[in-house]
Order: C-alpha cells, then structure tokens, then sequence
C-alpha cells in the first residue's frame, strides 16, 4: 500500500478524489511557504517579485505574499502507544521544548494518541494552561497503550478541529506510524489536510525493517511511508527525513522546536481560487533569487 | 450477555426466516456434516439429523440448509516470530476478502505488541484491503486468547453466528496490561455464548505450530476446528476453506432447557457414512 501511496503522493492530484464538501478554500487560497537551500537565511525579506507560482503547471498571478512570522495554531499529537518505547519521556517535551519555542500569538492544543485520542478541551495561549491540558490528555492507564492505534482517526480529528481556525494552521505528529484500528485511511487524512491547508510536521519513531521471507524474497517494512507521504504533501517536515533501519532517531525535543521554528519563518502567498467546486490544482513554488528552494503543500481544491 | 446464545427472539437469529415465533428461546447449532472423503455434504434435511441434549432427543424448531453469510473476526498473529510470514499472510488475507460473498462481514484484527482490534466490521472489500494494508505490523509477543477474547467481545452484540477465525504460529504467550484471563475464560464464554472458534496454525521454521489437547477440544466444543499449513501450503486456500466450510453449514435450532446447567449436545446424521460436527455445549437459563 505504502508504495501506491508515495507514487499517488508524486502528483497530488492522484490523491484528491473530486469532491463538493466544503474544504476550506474560498474565492482565496493562501499557500504557506517554507523557504530553504543553501543561502537560506540570509536572503532577507521576500517580497512578492521573488515568487513564481504554477498552478496546475501554469503561471498564476499571486495576489500577495505575506512575510514571516505569522501567528500559529498548532495541534500536537503524541502517539502514546505501546510501541512508541522509543520516546518514553516525550510528554516532559511538551513543557521543555514545544512551549518554549511559541511566541505571544501563538494558540496550541495538545492530544495524546492510544487506543483513543484524548485531545486538550481548547486552544490556548497560555504556556501554563497548554502545559496543564496536555498532561491531563496524556495520561493514559498502561492498558489504554495496548492497542489499537488509531493515528489516522486522531489526525483526522486534529484536521477537524483546526479547520475551524484562520491563519497558520499546524499540526505536529510523533509517532511510529504504525496505525491500526481506524476508521479513515492515510489517503483520506492526507486528502484532507492538503485540502484544508494544514501542514503536518512528522516525528517518526520507527525504522524501516527488512524481513527475511524466504530465501529469495524479503519484506520491507516502512511504519513511517505514509507519514512521509502526508507530511511532504501538506509541505511539512518529517524527521528522519529518509531514515534506514540502522539510522538513530533524533531527540524529541529539538525536533519539536525545530519544527515550530520552520513554521514561524513561512511565507503565505494569497491567490484566487480556480476551476470547479471541488476539483483539485495541483501547487508549484519556485523562488527566483538563486539558491533558496520553496516547500509547499502540493495541491489545494477549489471550495 | 451470559445468554447471548440463547436468543429470546427467534427472528433476529434467524432473519431470513420471519414465520418463526417471537419469544421462544432457542439454542442455535451450526453443523459441517462430511463424507469418509472429508467433503462437506450439501442438501441434507431436518429428518436427517438427530440432537441429543444430555444424551436425550429433542425436537428441532428450526432448520436452514441455505448457505449462511459469515460474520468473522479474524485475528492474524503480529508477532515478532511471524516475521518470515508478513507477506504471506497478508496476501493470503487479501485473498480471502477477495472471496467474500455479498452478505458476508469480516472485522480484521492483529495482535502481538498490541491487540488491535478493527472497529469495522463490514462486507466492504475496498475498505478491508485498505485495512489489510495499512494496519498489519509485525512485532511483539504471542498475546493469544487475550486477543481471542477481545475478539470474541467484539462480536458481543452482533446477531445470529459469530465466528472468531485465529491465525497464529505458536503458543500464547501472556496477556497484555488490563486483562487478567486466560484460556479458561476463553473457554467459558466461547461456550456460554456460543462463539465458534476456528484456528489455523502456521509453521514457520523452526517453529513448528501445533494446539494442545485442551485448544482442540475447546475448538471442536464450540462447532469450529483447526488446521496446519506447513511452509508449502497455501495459508490462502486454507482460509478459503475455513469460508466455504462456514457457509455450508446447516443451521439447527431447538428449544433449550430451563434449569440453568451446562449441558452436553451431541449432533448426529441418521445416514450412514456421514460425520456432524457442531457446538457441543450449551447453558440453559434458568426459568
């Protein structure tokens, strides 16, 4: 499956069935830009000359680019399942690492993935109420951490809730990407995040596996694949970015700060809205001043 | 749920048959009946079989040779050992949901690290192979009837026949945090509430599967039955078999007694050179 995924995740369109449910797209579409490559951060402010934007392969006009830093809504979901050994200490992380790095502006909610999702009641802005909520929705008994592992309901429900807020909408995910017990898929979470225009920061768990089968055939095993594939189709981050099984996984703490830091320097170019209700173009960035690189979702559907 | 089996109205047990009387309780008995060639034997009537409660006769209220649809909870054993198996079992998996007939429903579950158990029970193939693949993760131990029991919990409020169908290569190995049963309480609902068991076992070297007298015996109480697939067997003709076998069965219903016993049923063909297999227990309500 994963592998249909990734190659359905190449041209977004693929992914995103046509629908008339509302997406959260307008007659606008603000498209949020991660700007890298080897001169980033030294290239000052953008302004709207400095972008090119394709829409389903052709130029577009860009009504506006809004420079950094925008303030963030941000849900973060930490898988608290028995698998996810790996991080035993992430939820101290919430308090250390995720709070500290928001800003005056900035609202978080905080959820806890086991055999349901417990998510904080609201968005806050208060470091203290955000901390408080969140271990209050990561206190799960040991058997609620036996299983199932509903990831993709519980991204589901983040896209949900962050559909009903403006601006820069987030979501921040650890975990090993081993789902079970669901009742949407990957693709169908995926399809709605890029649809909503969420972006989704990955911080993945779990390593590749290969299993022996026989003597001429052996298995891979990718917990992380479709992760990947949601998090590059939103024009999100996942680290480790191409992992193998022998790849140390990186501390959650940095990451997580890392992940809010990239989102507070995105760039969000506004544009009309194209097509039909419901059909999907797909996004293409480029940024003209040599050597920085553009990271968006990678298509958005006409509400 | 004590009397799940014992179903107060007959036409949710069997829905398809609406001339039945409501409030009458009836024990329902799923029966394979073979041939000395092992073939299932088709179009067999009531007249042809004889149900002994406690050894005593008892008059049959109901009776279906139709094919009857499957509801399934199929368990497939994720642990660690079963690694040389992944690819094995879930294209054997994908397989039988391929087979599935229209009325059929199949919840797909796993377990080793974790028990996990599908909330969807559905006839929908699409979202079954999404399951299949999406949601089958190898690793962790062999947390068995744990899962059985889970599984059979799942099928706790669904009418008519419940099927629990386990794929595993070994023994159990423990239960997981928050359950503290054991074979003996999957024994004990499996035949108070009339859940029928089907295991296969599957050799994968240098394991080699195999169930105790006990797991046989509970197996064959409940009306269901076991298999062996060695590593050159086909896992997917097995499971084929398991269905078409299910679906073939005679369903066979009569009024239970009403002392609050366990009772022994023993279900037999008046023909010669045939073979009945069904539960063989049941609990009477007391009345």
């Amino acid at each position: 499956m994963t592998g249909r995924l990734l190659s359905c995740l190449a041209i977004a369109a693929c992914w995103l069935t046509p629908s008339t449910a509302p997406s959260g797209e307008n007659d606008r579409v603000s498209i949020h830009v991660a700007v890298g490559g080897s001169n980033a951060g030294a290239e000052g402010a953008l302004s709207k000359d400095d972008f090119e934007l394709s829409i389903d392969g052709r130029p577009a006009t860009i009504a506006s680019v809004t420079p950094p830093p925008a303030p963030l809504t941000i849900v973060l979901l930490l898988d608290r399942t028995i698998s996810m050994e790996t991080y035993g200490d992430i939820d101290d992380e919430v308090g250390k690492s995720f709070v500290p790095a928001l800003r005056p502006g900035d609202r978080a909610r905080v959820g806890g993935i086991a055999n349901r999702l417990a998510l904080a009641p609201a968005f806050s802005a208060s470091p203290r109420d955000i901390i408080a909520a969140g271990r209050r929705a990561l206190s799960f008994r040991k058997e609620e951490r036996t299983g199932p592992s509903p990831i993709w309901d519980a991204l589901d429900r983040a896209i949900e809730v962050l559909e009903a807020e403006n601006g820069l909408r987030a979501i921040l995910l650890v975990s090993d990407g081993r789902a079970t017990g669901n009742r949407t898929s990957a693709s169908a979470v995926g399809d709605r995040a890029i649809s909503s225009g969420i972006v989704v920061d990955v911080l993945s768990g779990a390593l590749p596996m290969i299993l022996r089968q026989n003597e001429t055939t052996a298995a891979r095993v990718r917990p992380g694949l479709a992760l990947q594939g949601i998090a590059q189709a939103t024009g999100g981050l996942i680290v480790p970015a191409d992992p193998t099984p022998s790849t140390q996984l990186p501390p959650a703490g940095p990451s997580l700060a890392g992940f809010v830091s990239d989102l507070r320097g995105m760039y969000t170019i506004d544009v009309a809205a194209a097509g039909l209700p419901g059909s999907v173009h797909r996004i293409e960035v480029k940024i003209k001043r040599a050597g920085l690189t553009a990271r968006t979702r990678l298509a958005y559907r006409t509400r | 749920m004590r009397f799940a089996s014992l179903i107060l109205v007959a036409a949710a047990l069997f829905p398809q048959q609406p001339t039945f009387k409501t409030g009458v309780q009836t024990v329902a008995i799923y029966a394979t009946v073979r041939d000395r060639e092992g073939r299932q034997v088709p179009d067999l009537t009531k007249d042809d079989f004889e149900i002994l409660d406690n050894g005593r006769p008892v008059a049959i209220t109901t009776f279906s040779s139709e094919r009857q649809p499957l509801t399934v909870a199929l368990l497939l054993d994720m642990s660690g050992s079963m690694n040389p198996s992944v690819l094995r079992v879930r294209e054997s998996t994908r397989r039988f949901i391929e087979a599935l007939l229209p009325d059929d429903r199949v919840r797909i579950c796993t377990f080793g690290d974790e028990i996990a158990i599908s909330p969807i029970l559905t006839n929908d193939k699409v979202v079954l192979t999404r399951i299949v693949n999406e949601e089958l993760w190898p690793g962790g131990k062999t947390p068995l009837w744990n899962a059985v029991f889970a599984g059979m919990q799942s099928l706790a409020d669904e009418p008519g026949r419940r099927v629990v169908l386990a794929l595993t290569d070994g023994a159990d190995s423990g239960s997981l945090p928050g359950w503290k049963g054991d074979f003996g309480d999957v024994r004990d609902r499996a035949t108070r509430d009339g859940f029928t068991l089907y295991m296969v076992g599957m050799d994968t070297a240098p394991i080699r599967a195999e169930f105790k007298p006990d797991v046989v015996a509970l197996l064959d109480d409940t009306g269901g039955a076991h298999f062996i697939v060695a590593p050159a067997d086909s896992l997917g003709e097995t499971f084929t078999r398991v269905a078409e076998e299910l679906r073939r069965q005679y369903l066979i219903g009569f009024v239970p007694a009403a002392d609050g016993r366990e009772h022994r049923l023993t279900v037999t063909v008046k023909r010669p050179g045939l073979q009945a297999r069904g539960r063989r227990s049941y609990t009477a309500e007391r009345r």
